[in-house]
């Protein structure tokens, strides 16, 4: 299995932490963030990365 | 005009705070919590660079701190409703910092297409119907993502999963002890070296543990 691990955060792992979890404190980010598919818009990083794992 | 309070994290009172370049930010103790704070006339607009740079925020009070809750984005609040909310939720915030405590979040992304699942057989009564539902709504677990599961159960505290979407078949979350971090890396390492499996693994972490924050909108 092509394995991969890394110290530094990924861009998705900041906008899947940052916008899916963590202590909810205003429910206005709830409704503000509710449309936003950032996370899978922006996976063009992590894509790379795996096509790079498929290739090697 | 007052300013009100970008949160970007909770903690215990009376914790000294790191200096952190480019932020004002300060403790506003809360009875035996505190949220990490910076006063501002605007929230942060959304952005990759606003969020990275909240992360980072994140990280540094992480490695300074001993247990922390990391704010999900956006939390712009006036001190008077984050006191209530706080307060309100005083029990669950210090279950789940308890928990957190010395700990870090480790993430393994297993990427390949979602697993399908079976569509649910018709129910002959409102209670199997119900456990169907249920059983819908679990994320479909893969062998190798069992696998890994198996790998790091002792070595994890708590366990969140997240379904598969996109090009990621399923998102694993440990709660792992800072000083086995390393055992946790190895022990995957191990695991997968000689499996055969078309499925890639990401694994990332430490990080502040984003995951294991507690819903306080469902919190008693």
């Amino acid at each position: 299995v092509p394995f991969v691990e890394s110290s530094e955060a990924s861009l998705l792992d900041v906008i899947d932490s940052l916008l899916n979890k963590g202590v909810v404190l205003n429910a206005d980010v709830m409704l503000a963030l509710a449309n936003v598919d950032l996370v899978y818009l922006r996976l063009s990083a992590l894509l790379v990365a795996a096509d790079r794992l498929h290739e090697g | 005009m007052g300013r009100a309070l970008y949160v970007y994290a909770i903690v215990r009172s009376g914790i000294r705070l790191p200096r952190i370049p480019g932020h004002a930010i300060e403790r506003v103790d809360i009875g035996t919590f505190a949220a990490v704070a910076e006063r501002r006339r605007t929230a942060r607009p959304l952005s990759e660079k606003t969020l990275r740079d909240q992360f980072r925020v994140v990280e540094r009070l992480h490695e300074r701190v001993d247990a922390i809750l990391p704010v999900r984005f956006g939390a712009f609040v006036d001190e008077e409703e984050l006191r209530r909310i706080v307060t309100l939720r005083r029990r669950a915030l210090a279950v789940a910092l308890r928990k957190v405590r010395k700990k870090s979040q480790m993430t393994v992304r297993l990427l390949g297409r979602p697993a399908a699942r079976l569509p649910a057989a018709a129910a002959a009564t409102g209670t199997q119907y119900l456990l169907a539902r249920a059983e819908s709504a679990r994320p479909a677990v893969s062998p190798l993502a069992e696998t890994i599961r198996r790998a790091v159960a002792r070595l994890a505290a708590a366990e969140a999963i997240d379904p598969g979407r996109g090009s990621i078949e399923l998102t694993l979350h440990h709660l792992v002890a800072n000083g086995r971090v390393a055992r946790y890396r190895d022990s995957i390492e191990r695991t997968v070296a000689d499996l055969n499996s078309r499925s890639a693994i990401v694994v990332s972490g430490p990080m502040p543990p984003f995951a294991f924050a507690p819903d306080l909108w469902n919190a008693t």
